[in-house]
């Protein structure tokens, strides 16, 4: 009786609508764990619609961590404040997300809990707290050449705005990172943060995706989907490669700019939102103007506030600094002991142009990671499009042709690292636990990169 | 004689998450469906790559369990381990399915309580 209490008490207050246009993934939980209800946030979070939750016991729709380890609920009821906990979950696209839980009771008129409030907040992972803050870092980002240090004075003031934004930037130079930065840093940070690539979907899914649509919208639309724009309420919605917008889309997204009102496809009504746009693109936006494939207009309402990141080759010192910095999470991520790289390897990297910026860097130090054995990278170590072209007699041991100074680099680094695997499995036999050890690499992570060079296993038909 | 599947319990419903998980269930079935043999294992302590490793050893061909990291997903994919993942019920309603060959990822099998909780939620204008 006391569930239905809740339910009326809820309906009562308008809650559902409530917590709709709440920017924390919030479940209202029964006091017999049962899930009652599922904010749009919560169901952006878990993948679960809360019609499909209805009912189900929160662990199973939630899987966070730490209700399995020990159920939180019974201590929340008997606390006035609100529990909080950090744990992570594992939605249904089998991504673990980094959470904190926090949840409350709510107490019906004999102050029993009618409900519990759980709300989970997304933590930001992998970030090493050494780089956090400090006058050369912001977030994950990190440098200290002059273009950087420019950037990271005005970072925090763009943070703090509501204006739309556009991150410009070759390939790798960590436009997404910027983005997500920025939104950690805002207001916003409470709200979700959402990522559509534009050039990663065919026009009309990405119209159903931005947008959402109605029931009855088109064949296969058997009930009202809320948009990623929708879904980004009270937070961030990041628009990646915004340069491959279809054009018929650009105009749907600067009517939205213009009003902040979504109109799902086949709805009549519109809803109002308030979301952050941030918008990136590798490409040049003014020359797409002027060849009639991006809008002026939208351009300009994108570009309210413009950063560009430089490329690595214009960041000078940078280039040591992240060595350092990805040779640290790479040595820790491998469970591998390397300390530094020895004059050559270091030299050649240092004179190396980086057409791929940071992650080609990073690519770079996590092969030489993988395959160096010892406590110090040398020459041999890095991919074969770095080596130098005369190399010392003790680095001939690498068995796979030299290959061009230029080229395709990751083209020859994804095959250079299959030459290598390659011929450990051979030395090995085919046995692939010995392969892993001899070179240096858990079983798993051996395996994930047979996979990714596709040197298959057994598969089932 | 059909594989051998490995279900990850929690008491009698399948667990929420594989890495979460203290006790699996292995089961036979003959060719009718109906279960030649089934076996309890209890973990010392929860690990989806134990359960991994249970699963090779004991040459399962499919694992079902609630959530999974997609690493260990993909990684029972190449040794062959069929994953339905995604799954939330009771353990014999989902044996029950399986020997039916009509268990999918994403099969949800609500309880006696959801049920009454959908019915009651949907004749109130909630």
């Amino acid at each position: 009786m006391r569930l239905w209490k809740g339910i009326h008490h809820m309906a009562a207050l308008g809650a559902d609508t409530l917590l709709d246009k709440l920017p924390f993934a919030t479940a209202v939980i029964t006091p017999g764990r049962r899930v009652l209800f599922l904010n749009r946030a919560m169901e952006a979070l878990t993948g679960f619609s809360r019609d499909e939750a209805l009912g189900l016991r929160c662990d199973c729709v939630l899987r966070c961590s730490v209700c399995l380890d020990d159920c939180p609920l019974a201590a929340a009821g008997n606390q006035d404040k609100p529990l909080s906990l950090e744990g992570d979950v594992i939605n249904r696209d089998r991504r673990r997300l980094p959470v904190r839980l926090s949840l409350s009771a709510v107490p019906d008129d004999t102050g029993a809990p009618a409900f519990y409030l759980e709300t989970l907040e997304e933590r930001p992972g992998g970030i090493r707290p050494a780089l956090e803050g400090g006058p050369m870092s912001f977030s994950r980002i990190i440098g200290r050449s002059p273009a950087m240090e420019r950037l990271f004075e005005t970072l925090p003031a763009v943070a703090q705005t509501d204006s739309s934004l556009l991150i410009t930037g070759e390939t790798g130079t960590g436009k997404d990172v910027l983005a997500e930065a920025i939104h950690q840093a805002s207001p916003r940070s409470k709200g979700p943060f959402i990522k559509v690539n534009c050039g990663a979907l065919p026009e009309s899914l990405l119209e159903s995706e931005l947008f959402g649509h109605r029931k009855g919208a088109f064949t296969g639309a058997v009930k009202d989907k809320p948009g990623r724009i929708q879904l980004a309420e009270g937070g961030t919605l990041f628009l990646t490669e915004v340069g491959d917008l279809p054009l018929p889309l650009q105009v749907k997204l600067l009517s939205f700019l213009d009003d902040r009102v979504v109109y799902p496809l086949g709805g009549t009504s519109g809803v109002v939102t308030n979301v952050r746009l941030i918008a990136a693109t590798h490409h040049d936006l003014e020359a797409a103007v002027a060849a009639g494939r991006f809008r002026q207009d939208l351009m300009f309402r994108l570009n309210v506030i413009r950063l560009h990141l430089p490329p690595l080759r214009d960041r000078g010192v940078d280039v040591r600094l992240l060595l350092d910095h990805f040779l640290n999470v790479c040595s820790a991520q491998l469970g591998k002991n390397v300390l530094g790289l020895d004059e050559r390897a270091l030299a050649t990297l240092m004179g190396h142009p980086y057409p791929g910026n940071v992650r080609e860097l990073r690519n770079i130090v996590e092969y030489a990671c993988t395959m160096c054995r010892g406590e110090q990278i040398t020459a041999s170590d890095l991919p074969a499009y770095l080596k130098p072209q005369a190399p010392a007699p003790d680095e001939a041991r690498a068995a796979e042709p030299e290959q061009p100074q230029h080229g395709a680099p990751q083209a020859d680094y994804a095959e250079l690292e299959r030459g290598r695997m390659l011929k450990a499995l051979l030395e090995a036999g085919g046995r692939k636990g010995k392969a892993a050890q001899a070179l240096g690499l858990s079983r798993t992570t051996f395996w994930r990169k047979l996979k990714s060079h596709g040197i298959a296993g057994e598969e089932k038909p | 004689m059909k594989p051998k599947f490995l279900i990850a319990i929690r008491d009698n419903d399948v667990a929420a998450r594989l890495d979460q998980c203290l006790e699996v269930l292995i089961v036979q079935l003959d060719d009718k469906g109906r279960p030649l043999s089934r076996k309890n294992l209890v973990l010392a302590k929860p690990s989806d790559k134990e359960i991994c490793r249970i699963a090779q050893a004991e040459g399962v061909g499919a694992v079902i369990c609630g959530a999974v990291d997609e690493e260990i997903s993909l990684y029972l994919t190449w040794k062959s381990v069929q994953v339905i993942d995604d799954v939330i019920g009771p353990v014999e309603g989902v044996l029950r399915l399986h020997a039916q060959g009509r268990l999918a990822r994403s099969t949800i099998i609500p309880d006696e309580t959801a049920k009454r909780m959908i019915q009651n939620v949907s004749n109130e204008t909630f």
